[in-house]
């Protein structure tokens, strides 16, 4: 995303943060909805699962998909295509920025990449709050939106490549790094749901 | 050549040291390294569902914006 939000590509660097916010906001409104969507289906399920039990529904669904993190080929509910590129020369920095935001927020209209992103979404209704719903929203928007800090203080598209060349490690290690984190984040959420339990 | 002279004459691409706050936006090892810090803070403070959703939500928007 940085290759498409940056200072060259905005124009300077106030515009540049402008599209970074509009990204934001788009992230945080798809977010949203596929929030909604989930809110909607738990919802219709406690009228027929009594509430106590609901927070286990969560892991049939949660546990294949961190299974897939570590190898295993389980089917997953994401489109297996990156944003439409054509996009970019069709529209405004700003309208893509706010576009590609609200597909990536949505999440399941892009590539599967962490298990986290499906385990956040599944227990975010048993959080109990409007206002901890919205700030954990805006925490995943936030993260989305920080890559593109790696554009800062770049004055053309190719030092963006240059920085994405060097930061972007393909090593096992890395890659474990990855997956350790991504992985551990489902495991936290989980094991706090199922222990301490929902509405905490 | 062998693999140690070849890598000892391949260019090898240098960010300056400014650039590796940027840089670090996109690092698997800062990521894990949050990661930890936020857990442990977490627990300090107590935890709950909304802390660990919200530490979840952060990792998993961060590593997912690194797709190929």
């Amino acid at each position: 995303m940085a290759l498409t939000i940056n200072p060259a590509g905005s124009g300077t660097r106030g515009r540049w943060l402008a599209d970074a916010g509009s990204f934001f906001a788009g992230v945080l409104v798809g977010a949203l909805i596929s929030a909604a969507v989930v809110m909607g289906v738990v919802g219709l399920l406690s009228l027929l699962v009594p509430g106590a039990w609901l927070p286990l529904l969560v892991l049939p669904l949660a546990v294949p998909v961190a299974l897939r993190e570590l190898g295993l080929q389980v089917p997953v509910p994401y489109r297996n295509q990156q944003v439409p590129e054509w996009w970019r020369s069709v529209l405004p920095t700003g309208a893509v920025a706010l576009a590609y935001g609200l597909m990536l927020g949505v999440g399941f209209a892009t590539l599967f990449v962490t298990s986290a992103h499906l385990v956040v979404l599944l227990a975010l209704p048993f959080v109990g709050s409007a206002w901890a719903l919205l700030g954990v929203v805006a925490a995943f928007a936030a993260g989305k939106t920080l890559v593109l800090y790696l554009a800062e203080g770049t004055s053309s598209h190719g030092d963006v490549i240059a920085r994405l060349s060097v930061a972007e490690s393909t090593s096992t290690t890395s890659r474990w790094a990855r997956r350790v984190a991504g992985l551990g984040a489902s495991a936290l959420i989980l094991a706090t749901l199922l222990h301490v339990g929902p509405l905490s | 050549m062998n693999q140690a002279a070849a890598e000892a004459t391949a260019p090898r691409l240098r960010l300056r040291p400014s650039s590796w706050p940027a840089a670090a936006a996109r690092n698997s090892y800062v990521l894990l390294a949050m990661f930890i810090v936020l857990v442990a803070l977490g627990r300090l403070a107590g935890g709950g569902l909304a802390m660990a959703l919200t530490i979840g939500a952060l990792v998993a928007g961060w590593l997912s914006s690194w797709s190929p």
